[in-house]
C-alpha cells in the first residue's frame, strides 16, 4: 500500500489523532494534516500541469513544525518532489547552492526563507501565504499523488567536491521500506509514538517520519530550542510518552549522560531503532540496564537506499559480548554483495566495498548523471526481476550466517555524530575563503568513532593586527559557517607551512594525522 | 585548593578536551560558538570536574549559557567547591 494511502486513511478513521506534537507545544491532527495538506497541494498542482509535476521539485524550508510536515505531504499529493531544507542546520549559502541544483523551485518557507537562496529559488510561499491557501481549502484529486517511479524526495547530502549532491528516492523505494519498517522489532506498531530528533534534512527522519504517519501514530518533535538544554530534552522526552525511539547512537550516549534518563523517564518505550553510525556495544549495555523491557534494533543504510536495509536486534549477550555489532541482515526485497576494486563478488568473511542492490535503491543523483553514472547501476536477479545497484563506498564484511559487519569508508567520507560528511567539501570550501592556499582535512577517532575534525591549513592571506592563530582560526570558522552546517566546521585549525606530500604528490593524511597543533 | 591552583587545573582539563592550549589565553571566548565544545564535549567537561575536583554538576543542573567560557566553568566549580 502507498504511504500516502495510510495518511488518508487514518484521517478518515481518526481525524482527532494527534499526529505531530512538538516540545514547544505545537500540535496537528490527521484531521487538519489532510485538510491542510490538500489546500497546499492544489496550489503546487496548480503550478504545473501533471506531466511535468515529476520534474518540478518544490523545498520544504524551516524546522521541526507542523507545517513542515504539512508541506511534506503537499507536496506528495500534489505529484511533486520535495527537498527538504532544516533552517538550523543548513545555512544560508548552502540552502542557496541546493536552489541553484534545481530548476526554479517552489519553495514553502514555514521559518523566513534567506535571500541569497530564494535569488536561485521560483516562487517563495511565505509561512502567510501558506496559511492564507489553507484557509482557502480546496483539495487535489487522488490521481496526482506520486507513485511507483515518481520522485518523492531529494535529500541533499554532502558532496566531495565542495556542493551538496540530491538523492532522489523515489515513492516505491519509500512503499517498498515502509513495508519492512512497519514489521521491525515484532510489536504492533498501531498507534505508537515516535521520537523526531534528526533534522528533516537527514534520512534518519524518514523513520519516524514514515513509520509514524504510515501506522496513525504521533511524531514527538524535539525542536532546535528544547535540544540546547539537557534539563528542557529530559522534560520533553517524559512528556512525550515515547514508544518507539529513533536516534543515531550518539544521541542515546549523549541522553545516557545524564542519570534520569531511564525506564522511569521513558516508560513506555518499547523499542530503540539506531541507524546512521557505528552502535557501540557499551551504548546498547547501557540501554539494556536502563531500559530492560525495551529491545535494541540495529540498522544500517545510506540515504541512497532509503534509510536503511538490514537490521537486527541488540541482545544483552550481544551487548555484553567483546565483538563489535553486526548491522544485521538484509530487509526480503535487498540483497547484498560485497566486491572487490574490480568489482567481482568476495566470499564470506573477506573485507570488501558493500554493494547494495534491491527495491529501495534510489533513482541517482538529481542532474548529476555523471555522479549516477559513476555509483548506481541495474541488475537482473536469477529470477527475473531488474532492481538498481548501488555501490556504497563502505567497508565491509558479509559473515558466515549472512550477517553484515559494517568497518568504515573507502574514501574521504566520515560519520561525525551521526552527520554524513565528505572531507572534500570542507577542503573545498576551505579553499575559497581568501588567503588559504592549501587545506587537508582528518577527522581523529576514539572508542571506535570519529571524535572531531582539524582543518590543517597553508595561510598566506593578510592577518588582522595583532591576531594569534586561534583568533585567525576563529575568523576562518565564522567564515566557514556562511557555507556549511555546525556540524561540518573543524574544531580546530592547524597553520602549517606547507601539507605533507607523499611520494606519489598526495597529501599524506596519515603524517597530518600526527601533526599536533 | 587556593584560586590560582584551580585555574590552573581547570585549563590543563579544558586544554585536553577542546585540544587547544588557546583556552589559556582566551578565558572568555564562547567554547561553543569557537567549535571548541559541542554537547558530547560539554558532558566530558562534567565528567572531568567530577574526577578532577569531586564536585557533582548534573547535566541538567547547569544550562550552556551558564559553563561557556573557561572563567565561568571555573565559576560553576568555586561556587560548589
Amino acid at each position: 500500500m502507498r504511504f500516502i494511502d495510510l495518511v488518508a486513511t487514518h484521517a478518515a478513521a481518526t481525524p482527532a489523532a494527534a499526529a505531530q506534537r512538538t516540545s514547544d507545544g505545537e500540535e496537528i491532527t490527521y484531521g487538519e494534516l489532510w485538510e491542510r495538506s490538500g489546500a497546499i497541494a492544489r496550489h503546487l498542482a496548480s503550478e504545473v500541469p501533471a506531466s511535468c509535476a515529476r520534474t518540478a521539485p518544490v523545498i520544504v524550508y524551516g524546522h521541526k513544525s507542523p507545517l513542515m510536515i504539512t508541506g511534506f505531504l503537499a507536496c506528495m499529493r500534489a505529484g511533486r518532489p520535495y527537498v527538504p531544507i532544516d533552517c538550523h542546520s543548513v545555512p544560508a549559502d548552502r540552502a542557496a547552492g541546493i536552489a541553484a541544483q534545481l530548476p526554479r523551485p517552489t519553495v514553502l518557507a514555514t521559518e523566513d526563507f534567506p535571500a541569497a537562496a530564494a535569488a536561485t529559488s521560483g516562487t517563495v510561499l511565505s509561512r502567510e501565504v501558506l496559511r492564507t491557501l489553507i484557509e482557502a481549502g480546496g483539495s487535489v484529486s487522488a490521481n496526482r499523488a506520486i507513485a511507483g517511479e515518481d520522485t518523492c524526495y531529494i535529500l541533499f547530502t554532502s558532496g566531495s567536491t565542495g556542493a551538496p549532491k540530491g538523492v532522489e528516492v523515489t515513492a516505491a523505494c519509500l512503499d517498498n521500506f515502509l513495508a519492512w519498517d512497519l514489521t521491525l522489532g515484532g510489536i504492533d506498531k498501531t498507534g505508537l509514538v515516535y521520537l523526531d530528533q534528526a533534522p528533516f534534512s537527514f534520512d534518519l527522519s524518514v523513520f519516524e517520519i514514515a513509520g509514524a504517519l504510515a501506522s496513525g501514530g504521533t511524531l514527538a518533535s524535539l525542536t532546535h530550542g528544547t535540544q540546547q538544554s539537557m534539563a528542557g530534552q529530559l522534560a520533553a522526552l517524559a512528556a512525550s510518552d515515547i514508544d518507539v525511539w529513533v536516534s543515531t547512537p550518539s544521541y542515546a550516549d549523549l541522553m545516557l549522560s545524564a542519570p534520569e534518563f531511564s525506564s522511569s523517564l521513558l516508560t513506555g518505550v518499547k523499542l530503540f531503532l539506531f541507524c546512521g553510525e557505528t552502535l557501540a556495544n557499551t551504548t546498547a549495555r547501557r540501554l539494556h540496564e536502563r531500559f530492560p523491557g525495551a529491545r535494541i534494533l540495529n540498522t544500517y543504510g545510506p540515504t541512497e537506499s532509503t534509510v536503511a536495509v538490514t537490521e537486527i536486534e541488540i541482545t544483552p549477550e550481544m551487548a555484553a559480548a567483546p565483538a563489535p555489532l553486526p548491522v544485521g541482515r538484509p530487509r526480503p526485497g535487498t540483497r547484498l554483495r560485497i566486491v572487490d576494486g574490480d568489482g567481482t563478488a568476495l566470499a564470506a568473511g573477506a573485507p570488501g566495498e558493500i554493494v547494495i542492490e534491491g527495491d529501495t535503491v534510489a533513482r541517482g543523483y538529481f542532474g548529476r548523471s555523471d555522479l549516477t553514472a559513476h555509483s548506481f547501476s541495474r541488475v537482473t536477479w536469477e529470477d527475473g526481476t531488474t532492481v538498481r545497484a548501488y555501490r556504497t563506498g563502505d567497508e565491509g564484511y558479509l559473515d558466515d550466517e549472512g550477517l553484515l559487519h559494517y568497518h568504515g569508508r573507502l574514501d574521504l567520507q566520515v560519520k561525525l555524530n551521526g552527520f554524513r560528511i565528505e572531507l572534500g567539501e570542507i577542503e573545498e570550501q576551505l579553499r575559497r575563503l581568501p588567503g588559504i592556499d592549501a587545506a587537508a582535512l582528518t577527522a581523529p577517532m576514539r572508542d571506535g568513532r570519529v571524535n572531531h575534525l582539524v582543518a590543517h591549513i597553508v595561510f598566506n592571506g593578510e592577518r588582522l593586527a595583532g591576531e594569534s592563530d586561534f583568533r585567525l582560526g576563529l575568523r576562518l570558522k565564522e567564515e566557514l559557517k556562511a557555507s556549511l552546517p555546525h556540524y561540518m566546521i573543524p574544531k580546530k585549525i592547524v597553520f602549517l607551512d606547507a601539507l605533507p606530500m607523499t611520494g606519489n604528490g598526495k597529501v599524506d593524511r596519515r603524517a597530518l594525522a600526527e601533526t599536533r597543533g | 585548593m587556593d584560586r590560582e591552583e584551580l585555574e590552573e587545573q581547570v585549563l590543563t582539563m579544558l586544554e585536553e578536551i577542546c585540544d587547544d592550549e588557546a583556552v589559556r589565553e582566551e578565558r572568555d571566548i564562547d567554547l561553543f560558538e569557537a567549535g571548541l565544545l559541542d554537547s558530547m564535549a560539554a558532558i566530558e567537561v562534567l565528567v572531568a570536574i567530577e574526577e578532577r575536583f569531586g564536585v557533582d554538576i548534573a547535566p541538567t543542573a547547569v544550562e550552556r549559557d551558564e559553563m561557556n567560557t573557561v572563567n565561568k566553568i571555573i565559576h560553576q566549580i568555586e561556587i560548589r567547591l
